[in-house]
């Protein structure tokens, strides 16, 4: 276990993941943490200040100035205002004459804290720094990754919290971390664990996911694969939310700790996501192609699962900053004026969408979730509205198109031995009625073209369902009375079918029973994270478990734009050639001559952005805290 | 011959005897063929001749045997030696042939008992006479009818020749065709039996009706092709008004190895006739395939050509059937193959299209590409994008003769469509393979007219920008499918490939024929090889590998579903609808 925990430690490579882990240790340690890390801030040489019994059972104040990595005599001395000697100086100088009042009088310890070790050149002169100014009442300390091994592991992680079997189960993930299935599923059986230990209390059971999580982040990162520490931080997310929706309701002051730890894990979550998506996925998602032939598989199959699950993966990324950013009084989730980073996300989508074709052609049904997940955040944000307009149309006429040649419809079944010998079951009429017999997605796009000013798309969809299509029971997934027992730890059998819908002329009858349950279901609103309104955790466990968002989710957005004007569809702003473009005239790019895909995406969403006036757009106030601002 | 070889020659006589009585004549006899040379294998067929002659064996006898047994090679030449040696009564001539018949069912009289037969009727003009009376009278086959009719007007002309004539004009179906089969062949004919040979034809071809045409045609066709061009052109006049199946392959049977002797006026209707040929008549197909490898050039080449054209066009024949000319058509050179491919592109057919994807896919090793003219042919811009466009969606499977299609566009094509065949080479064909339509660009390019040149350039450069911006996205482990699915598709490959192999070796003539031993080692065969009876020699065949690789469409696997959209909507060039 020391060594798992040692590479963590020296695995963080950013100054804030050593900042941010260092307060839930200090918890796990049984210490109240009294101040965070906050960058830009001036700290006074203080990162973390922390009030706990010592060794010696004296209560004491604890004031950490933490350096990541080794530390050298740059480090230790150098010129910068960030050096550590510089920081020791500034506590001693000006800290310690504003503590507050009911901490003025206790010892304090200084704890200079690296995440690696101390160079064996600068070790002599920062053990002589500490001889020089200990005095009584004021100690220095000096914590290297080693100590904070031996804290973990004696904290966090220590026996009666971490026993011998999570331990091993951290140690199989860690270890397969490049095995993602595997890895995931021995973190699972750890998560599992510690929720179901009774003897501890919820918000030490997530701290404990956290740093488990946290470590297992480390390790992906240091073999340059995220796919496990991202789907387990889906699945500690989910966990931590069943853990601690009560206590966060609660009006007592549990309900700030319990805040507090689904803020962190919500913080990682997202934290893993940027690593993955923002700076690794997005930057090629409008170079034609690349992400399709990144999956390296001959199978076409392979590449259109991790295509619509990266698209699903991308938007609920998307939709939690939509949620950061949007006020609590909104009515739907549509962000008129959002924020470059939310922009960034939504045109990265859209680019991903029309530089890979595949995602024209979901299919399983139950890739609809991701499909709806996507369409939701590109019909939010007004720049990308065209896309998923482009979109829907797209996969509306390809699939009819596809069912007629039997090439390629999203089958109702999702277990991949199926979905790679589908020859064998489009050879056989029964077989392949069956395969198509029950759909998500068909009306999901006769909605969305509804709302997006395409009701003609939604009129095929209704002839496709009228005509090829009869034997298909068309449907929604909805919260029912079960849904809050099951939803974030179980598994797709959970919630209500709402079937049989017909989508009539202009999706008419899909938007009138769409309405009439969106009122009439009471389950819904009901449901702890639409009632606390932490709704993205709702869309997160639709995406976990395969189920498509609710509508109650998304037919407001709709109803907010119809009576708009219609955007005009187009595919995504960056690429304004689309390969294949199925059903009207394939729009050839001037540009194409003269510039690279990413080039042309720069070009877009530069020209895109100066037409929307970005520059000037007035900052929202942001409404909730979010997870990623260190020490908010 | 010594008295010693005498005695041998009595003792394999007097072993003869008895396998014939033993019903076990093949077997003693292809012992016999085997361990005699060639002099003494003479000498043994004579003194049996000679003992049949005496009365000591009975060679008629030679082909008694079960029903299901072949004859052997042995016998077969035992019987051709005797039956025209051995004074043979036409009784016992006909119980021979009854034997070989009741030992070849449904296979029809061997060419070597018909042969002995024929020779036995030219030992005297009594037994064509004979054989005449018995064929009338039906004692002898039909079958015997036309060696018997050859081997008359072999020994007897002047007194045979109104005798054959007039069983054209019989009652007796077989003895018309043997007369006209044999009438035809005669090379040497006098002017005044021939005019009453190409008269009794004639009328014989005006009264036949259905497969009655096929033998006085023929006769006539294949007397027309020694210089006698009238009558074949009347002779083709008087079919078309009643052509059929029965005529085309009566035609294409009898074209398939004169016609390059054919005159113009033979070969003109002949040529007509057969455009009319339907997919179902494979023997046909199969006669105008060697016609039309036989005529790839020379005075009538347009005719042949425009048959072939209208054979692809009717979807009567593609390049497949037509194998032998697609085999004689790349032998003869780029300059043959690249004037029917632009011929084909310019047809403006799909089908044609298809026949210059069947001859690129007929081509291992190095793949096919073409220069084409198509300065002559008065292309419009929008003409010239379509041919590109069909010929992509069409040859999106041998990618570098569509750019080397597209290339000959760009080079003699009107330059106003340059751009957007640029975009066309682009877009399906370089984005979906990366290296043999570059390797070609980039070997072509420096003769190319500038303005081609620049193009062509501008589509590497963007092929490189493009691979360069996939190659730097490859490394997202994140993406890759699970070791799971890899195990899952693994299984289903392996699947695949046992089923590949076992629909291929059902399939093959050379597995059915062959025993298939299987090594589990090594890089040669050790093996011992009979030489005779009781003595092998080890022989040793060092093994090889074959191996073949091909480019495969990049797009097929990302986006198999659009890649088939892209190309159907080029293959029927409805724009991007």
């Amino acid at each position: 276990m020391i060594p798992i925990v040692r590479e963590f430690f020296r695995g963080l490579r950013e100054r804030d993941e050593l900042d941010a882990i260092i307060p839930e240790l200090l918890t796990a340690m049984g210490m109240e943490v009294l101040s965070r890390p906050m960058l830009g801030t001036r700290q006074y040489g203080s990162d973390v200040a922390a009030v706990g019994t010592d060794d010696d059972g004296v209560r004491k104040l604890f004031l950490f100035s933490i350096k990541r990595g080794d530390l050298n005599r740059r480090e230790w001395d150098g010129d910068s205002d960030q050096a550590l000697r510089q920081s020791l100086n500034e506590i001693r100088d000006a800290y310690l004459a504003g503590v507050g009042p009911e901490h003025r009088g206790l010892p304090v310890v200084v704890v200079i804290t690296v995440g690696g070790i101390v160079l064996e050149n600068t070790l002599p002169m920062v053990n002589g720094y500490m001889a020089a100014e200990a005095r009584p009442g004021f100690e220095l300390r000096l914590w290297t990754g080693d100590t904070l091994t031996t804290k973990v592991i004696d904290g966090a992680l220590r026996e009666e919290v971490f026993p011998s079997g999570p331990r091993t189960l951290l140690r199989r993930a860690a270890a397969l971390v490049e095995e993602p299935d595997t890895s995931v599923a021995q973190f699972s059986r750890l998560m599992h664990e510690v929720a179901a230990d009774d003897g501890q209390e919820t918000v030490a059971r997530v701290r404990t996911m956290y740093l488990a999580l946290w470590i297992l982040t480390v390790w992906g990162r240091e073999a340059g694969n995220l796919e496990a520490p991202y789907r387990a931080s889906e699945l500690v997310l989910l966990r931590s939310w069943e853990l601690l929706w009560r206590e966060i309701e609660e009006a007592d002051g549990r309900r700030l700790s319990a805040n507090h730890a689904f803020n962190e894990v919500v913080g990682l979550h997202l934290r893993i996501w940027d690593e993955l998506y923002r700076e690794k996925v997005l930057p090629h998602a409008g170079s034609l192609h690349a992400l399709s032939f990144a999956v390296w598989s001959h199978e076409p199959i392979d590449i259109n699962l991790a295509l619509f699950e990266t698209v699903g993966r991308i938007a609920m990324g998307g939709m939690w900053r939509l949620w950061l950013e949007q006020p609590a009084t909104a009515t739907s989730i549509a962000v008129e004026a959002p924020r470059p980073e939310l922009s960034a996300i939504a045109e990265g989508l859209a680019a991903a969408v029309f530089s890979n074709p595949a995602l024209f052609t979901p299919a399983t049904e139950f890739q609809g979730a991701d499909v709806a997940l996507a369409l939701m955040l590109l019909t939010a944000l007004p720049d990308t509205r065209g896309s998923a307009a482009a979109w829907v149309q797209q996969m509306s006429r390809a699939t009819r198109l596809g069912f007629s040649r039997r090439a390629q419809y999203p089958l109702r079944m999702g277990d991949y031995e199926t979905l790679i010998r589908q020859e064998d079951l489009r050879q056989d009429d029964d077989r392949w009625r069956d395969a198509t017999s029950a759909s998500m997605i068909q009306p999901l796009l006769a909605a969305f073209a509804w709302g997006l000013g395409k009701p003609e798309i939604a009129t095929e969809i209704d002839e496709f369902q009228r005509g090829d299509l009869a034997h298909s029971n068309f449907q929604a997934w909805v919260v029912n009375g079960a849904t809050e027992e099951k939803l974030w730890s179980g598994g797709r059998l959970v919630g209500s079918s709402r079937g049989s819908l017909a989508i009539g002329e202009a999706a008419s009858d899909l938007v009138d029973a769409l309405r009439a349950e969106v009122a009439g279901n009471t389950a819904h609103a009901q449901l702890s994270a639409v009632r606390l309104d932490h709704w993205p955790v709702l869309l997160l466990a639709c995406r976990l478990r395969r189920l498509p968002p609710p509508p109650q989710l998304w037919l407001p957005l709709l109803e907010y734009l119809v009576g708009r004007p219609a955007p005009a569809v187009q595919p995504a702003p960056a690429l304004r050639r689309a390969r294949r473009m199925i059903g009207k005239p394939r729009i050839r790019s001037l540009l194409l001559s003269r510039a690279s895909p990413n080039a042309l995406m720069f070009e877009w969403v530069h020209a895109a952005r100066k037409a929307a006036g970005d520059a000037a757009r007035p900052r929202r106030r942001r409404r909730r805290a979010d997870p990623m601002a260190v020490g908010d | 011959m010594s008295d010693e070889e005498e005695k041998q020659e009595a003792l394999n006589v007097t072993s003869l005897a008895a396998a014939i009585a033993a019903g076990a004549a093949d077997a003693y006899l292809k012992t016999m063929l085997h361990t005699l040379d060639h002099d003494g294998w003479t000498a043994f067929a004579d003194a049996s001749v000679a003992a049949h002659r005496r009365g000591d064996i009975d060679l008629t006898a030679l082909l008694d045997g079960p029903t299901d047994r072949r004859i052997g090679h042995a016998t077969q030449r035992l019987v051709g030696h005797a039956l025209p040696a051995s004074g043979m009564s036409l009784a016992d001539v006909l119980r021979l042939d009854a034997a070989a018949a009741a030992r070849t069912q449904g296979e029809g009289i061997p060419y070597w008992l018909s042969a002995a037969f024929g020779e036995w009727c030219r030992t005297s003009p009594d037994n064509v006479v004979a054989a005449f009376d018995a064929l009338k009278s039906g004692e002898a086959a039909p079958r015997l009818a036309q060696p018997a009719v050859a081997a008359a007007l072999a020994v007897d002309r002047a007194r045979f020749l109104p005798t054959v004539l007039a069983m054209l004009d019989g009652s007796d179906e077989a003895g018309q065709d043997a007369a006209a089969n044999v009438l035809g062949r005669i090379e040497d004919l006098a002017p005044a039996d021939l005019d009453a040979t190409v008269a009794a034809l004639e009328a014989a071809l005006s009264r036949a009706r259905g497969d009655r045409v096929v033998a006085p045609l023929r006769a006539l066709l294949a007397i027309a092709m020694r210089g006698q061009g009238a009558v074949g052109a009347r002779a083709l006049g008087e079919a078309a008004t009643r052509a059929d199946a029965h005529v085309r392959e009566a035609v294409a049977m009898e074209m398939m190895f004169g016609a390059a002797k054919a005159p113009p006026e033979v070969t003109r209707p002949a040529l007509a006739l057969l455009a009319g040929t339907g997919a179902d008549e494979i023997a046909t197909i199969e006669g105008i395939d060697h016609i039309l490898a036989e005529n790839l050039s020379g005075p009538l080449a347009a005719d042949f050509a425009g048959l072939t054209d209208r054979l692809l066009v009717g979807g009567v024949a593609s390049m497949k059937r037509l194998d032998s000319y697609q085999h004689r058509l790349l032998e003869a050179g780029a300059g043959a193959v690249g004037l029917a491919v632009t011929r084909w592109l310019l047809g403006d057919e799909l089908r044609l299209y298809a026949a210059v994807s069947d001859i690129c896919l007929s081509v291992h090793g190095d793949p096919l590409t073409f220069e084409l003219d198509f300065s002559g042919s008065g292309l419009t811009a929008e003409r010239a994008v379509r041919i590109a466009r069909r010929s992509c969606g069409v040859l999106l499977i041998s990618p570098e003769a569509a750019a080397s299609i597209i290339v000959s566009l760009m080079r003699s094509g009107p330059a106003d469509a340059i751009p957007a065949l640029a975009e066309i080479l682009w877009d399906p064909l370089l984005i979906s393979y990366w290296i043999g339509p570059r390797k070609y660009l980039e070997d072509v390019l420096p003769g190319l007219p500038p303005a081609a040149a620049e193009a062509v350039t501008g589509v590497i450069a963007r092929l490189e920008r493009y691979s360069a911006a996939v190659e730097a996205a490859r490394d997202m482990p994140e993406l890759r499918p699970s070791q799971h699915h890899r195990h899952l598709v693994a299984i289903k490959r392996r699947e695949e490939q046992i089923a590949i192999e076992k629909a291929a070796r059902e399939g093959s003539v050379l597995a059915s024929l062959f025993p298939m031993s299987v090594m589990l080692f090594g890089d040669s065969a050790i093996y011992d090889v009979v030489t005779e009876p009781g003595k092998t020699i080890r022989q040793e065949t060092p093994l090889g590998v074959h191996e073949y690789s091909h480019e495969l469409p990049r797009l097929d696997v990302i986006d198999p579903f659009g890649t088939w959209y892209q190309r159907a909507t080029m293959m029927s060039d409805g724009g991007d609808e």
